[in-house]
């Protein structure tokens, strides 16, 4: 480790050199340059692709310039190209947005491309003046009795990195594929994606692991610190995590699926290592909920096995309404709603004779768990509507008060309380 | 927002400007370029090994200019030329580059280096045959050489009681189960060309003289015995001497001609069962190995305190305390000045590098043309393969080489 820091230490020394440091000097001033000028105003006219290009192209130019009589800008040139494929990584951003969703493209963009270009970039920065293949050999320390050199930690981070970012799209592809040719649903196929990205990811991670040297001596040790670790901090951990791997077969909280949460319907989102993302419908809000739960506790789910969901709506009418046909009014009125099932057939049930109405009950059946607020809404609308149409009084609770005789306020005064009368 | 982004202009420059100022009592940053041997590969070993080589050198360096450190980059003899294009552009190129005479030739040739100022040298510290080998056509110094890698032989002390020491020897120990191994690389096999005698032929082509019948004739005698030991069993031509020392290593092979350079890594190896002798004469005369010169050559970007430095250090290099230092602690080179006494009775191995310089001294006009021609290594080692995997005569093959050698310096 020491060595290593002693090499990168150890480049400061070119700034010894005059014409390293006005390289820099260039490089820095044309960059605050840039920013003075306030760009956006001033090219306010251009195409914003052309826009992107203007400032990298114009460092290019300089560095040109300066090595006609001889001058060197090895440095000058390589920042402008950065630059220049700094903004192309924008523009092919724009250009995958014509066939990918947003959220991909960021998370493509913001974990994949720019950060393996920016280690491209340091790594050829690097063999300006070094050899990274030089540095990659140093030894940085011993791991279970093998040599721990650069190279195997960068890149079994690098490897590591991309099994978890990476594998997304791959595995997306395959399980697609195998969709197509098994005939598998959405949520099925959701959960073979993660499948197989949990596969890929174990096999690249042991393969990693095998790189940097571990062997049957270091598995043991690692098995060993893992128990311990179990026992204390990670136990949690490894909870969420084997409880998320058997859901995931179980097949009972997959991608796609809508699980009742505190009352609500929510859809499944995602199911990762540690907890599963969920989406409550009601406030747009995404729930995080660590897979422990679901393996532990009692969850309702509207989509185990079918997609189906039963409502019910509650509804007084008048005594008067003869109840045969405030029945019939209600099923006929279920059925007119474009979103409610025709099968199985809405029924409407007399259920309470209440106090100031006959209560029925509309049962239906809906193919959509996380539409039924809206159906319900839909429902409650043409009931009120059928029923003032055919006349049909929807009653409000009705108190009748009597009021007795009320009492005299004043009594008649008693004989005991009348003054003596005088003698005169 | 335009005031803060002056006041960061404004401190970066001092802070860089502060640097260069600096920079007069910070210690003298050498960055030194190092090229590895042919076909080894950079790896933790090669790394150790080659640093702890050059830190030998630096540490005493150090008690006649203690204001300097050295950081080194080791690279791949092939890629060496590309690495200092691309560092040269932008003037990080390194300060000190050491690696063999020929490619120190090239580099000085297409201007990744610069000239030594040999003036301020002390030209007698050197042997005057290998400034030969460092000297362009115009006159130009390229490097400073630093030590002689001799080409011996390499053997396994429990298979190979006896080694050879003439080639019908050789022949003989390869009827008799010996496993032998020969580069097929023109350089490295150079050595049997003396032996047969067509050293004098190779050097006489090289100068784009008219060969004679007698020069002809022994050109073919060579070729036509290098072809008649490649027809024998136990005698296997390989790419180069790298895979011939990694087979003696792996106890595949029991014989083969190696390069002193590599001496290191296979004592590390073999231990006691390495043996080392000169490589075998014959019925000419000695072997004539071309033996390969470390040299030192000067970068082209040093700011001036670390081109004086550079150049002290090269100065340096060839103090008779140092090379003798060099010889005995590593027991794998010889001293380039020629006023250092190699202990020979003191080591074995040290007796048969100086035996095969001995060797090699007797041809040296001829091997230092040789060495100065620009594709031999590669043209000539294309008739060679040809020739010793039978897809070409002796005599077809002697055409090929003087046509090869023709122009070529």
């Amino acid at each position: 480790m020491s060595q290593l820091l002693w090499e990168i230490l150890g480049w400061l020394g070119y700034l010894q050199r005059s014409a390293v440091v006005a390289q820099l000097l260039l490089i820095l001033g044309l960059s605050v340059g840039w920013h003075l000028i306030n760009p956006q105003r001033r090219l306010g006219n251009l195409h914003p692709a052309l826009r992107l290009l203007v400032a990298p192209i114009a460092v290019l130019l300089i560095a040109w310039l300066i090595e006609l009589p001889g001058g060197k800008t090895g440095l000058v040139s390589y920042a402008g190209l950065c630059w220049l494929g700094w903004n192309l990584l924008n523009l092919l951003n724009q250009l995958l947005l014509l066939l990918l969703p947003t959220s991909t493209i960021h998370q493509l963009e913001s974990r994949l491309l720019r950060p393996l270009f920016l280690v491209l970039v340091g790594l050829n920065l690097i063999s300006k003046f070094d050899n990274p293949a030089d540095l990659g050999v140093i030894k940085l320390g011993s791991l279970f009795g093998e040599i721990l050199t650069v190279n195997n930690l960068v890149i079994a981070m690098l490897v590591t990195y991309l099994l978890l970012v990476g594998t997304k799209l791959p595995a997306a592809g395959v399980a697609w594929m195998l969709q197509k040719l098994i005939s598998c649903s959405d949520s099925s196929r959701k959960a073979l994606e993660l499948i197989i990205r949990y596969v890929v990811i174990g096999i690249g991670i042991t393969a990693v692991g095998f790189h940097i040297g571990l062997n049957s001596t270091a598995l043991v040790a690692i098995a060993g610190g893992l128990s311990v670790g179990l026992g204390f901090g990670i136990k949690e951990v490894f909870s969420n995590f084997i409880s998320g791997i058997w859901l995931l077969f179980e097949g009972s909280v997959r991608p796609g699926e809508i699980l009742m949460v505190d009352g609500d319907p929510c859809e499944v989102r995602k199911l990762g290592l540690r907890a599963t993302l969920l989406w409550r419908d009601r406030d747009n809000a995404e729930l995080l909920i660590p897979n422990q739960m679901f393996f532990t506790a009692q969850a309702t789910s509207y989509t185990a096995t079918d997609r189906m969901r039963r409502s019910e709506i509650r509804v007084g009418a008048a005594y008067s309404h003869d109840p045969q046909i405030v029945l019939k009014i209600l099923e006929q009125t279920a059925l007119s709603v474009p979103r409610v099932l025709n099968h199985p057939a809405p029924r409407a049930l007399q259920v309470h004779y209440g106090d100031s109405a006959i209560e029925y009950s509309l049962r239906y059946w809906i193919s959509d768990p996380m539409s039924n607020i809206g159906i319900v809404s839909e429902v409650n609308q043409a009931i009120w509507t059928a029923f003032k149409r055919e006349g049909i009084e929807i009653p409000f609770p009705q108190q009748v008060n009597t009021v007795r005789e009320i009492p005299p306020l004043k009594s008649e005064p008693s004989a005991a309380d009348n003054p003596p009368l005088s003698l005169h | 927002m335009r005031a803060r982004l002056a006041a960061s202009v404004l401190l970066s420059t001092l802070a860089l400007s502060g640097c260069s100022r600096l920079g007069n009592e910070l210690p003298v940053m050498l960055y030194l370029a190092m090229v590895i041997d042919q076909d080894s590969k950079i790896d933790t070993a090669t790394q150790t090994d080659f640093r702890q080589r050059i830190q030998l050198i630096i540490n005493d360096f150090r008690k006649i200019k203690p204001n300097v450190e050295v950081q080194v980059a080791l690279y791949k003899r092939a890629n060496l030329n590309q690495e200092l294009q691309r560092r040269n552009a932008s003037d990080l190129g390194p300060d000190l580059v050491v690696t063999d005479a020929p490619q120190a030739n090239q580099l000085l040739s297409e201007g990744l280096t610069d000239e030594l100022p040999v003036k301020s040298f002390n030209r007698y510290e050197t042997d005057q045959g290998l400034w030969e080998r460092v000297k362009l056509d115009d006159g130009r110094i390229t490097a400073q050489p630093m030590v002689i890698y001799p080409q011996i032989a390499c053997f396994n002390r429990e298979i190979v009681q006896n080694p050879p020491t003439t080639l019908q020897e050789l022949l003989q120990q390869g009827a008799s189960g010996t496993r032998v191994g020969l580069a097929v690389n023109f350089s490295e096999l150079l050595w049997t060309a003396g032996s047969l005698g067509a050293i004098q032929s190779l050097a006489t082509a090289n100068d784009d003289q008219t060969l004679t019948p007698e020069n002809t004739e022994a050109m073919v005698a060579w070729l036509g015995w290098l072809q008649r030991a490649s027809a024998q069993q136990n005698i296997t031509f390989f790419q180069d001497q790298g895979q011939l020392e990694n087979l003696l290593n792996d106890g595949e092979l029991d014989w083969v001609s190696c390069n002193s350079n590599s001496l290191l890594r296979l004592r590390k190896q073999m231990g006691e069962n390495l043996g080392v002798s000169p490589l075998p004469s014959g019925p000419a005369g000695t072997a004539s190995p071309m033996n390969a010169v470390r040299v030192l050559a000067l970068g082209a970007n040093s700011s001036p305190r670390q081109r004086d430095m550079a150049v002290s250090l090269a100065k340096f290099i060839t103090n008779p305390m140092v090379q003798r230092n060099l010889s005995l602690r590593s027991l794998a080179f010889l001293p380039v000045n020629p006023a250092v006494a190699v202990p020979v009775r003191s080591s074995r191995t040290l007796a048969t590098l100086m035996q095969s310089r001995e060797d090699s001294m007797l041809h040296e006009p001829a091997l230092a043309g040789l060495a100065h021609h620009r594709s031999i290594d590669r043209d000539g080692s294309q008739v060679l393969v040809q020739l010793v995997f039978g897809a070409s005569n002796p005599r077809s093959s002697q055409e090929s080489l003087v046509k090869a050698l023709e122009g070529g310096s």
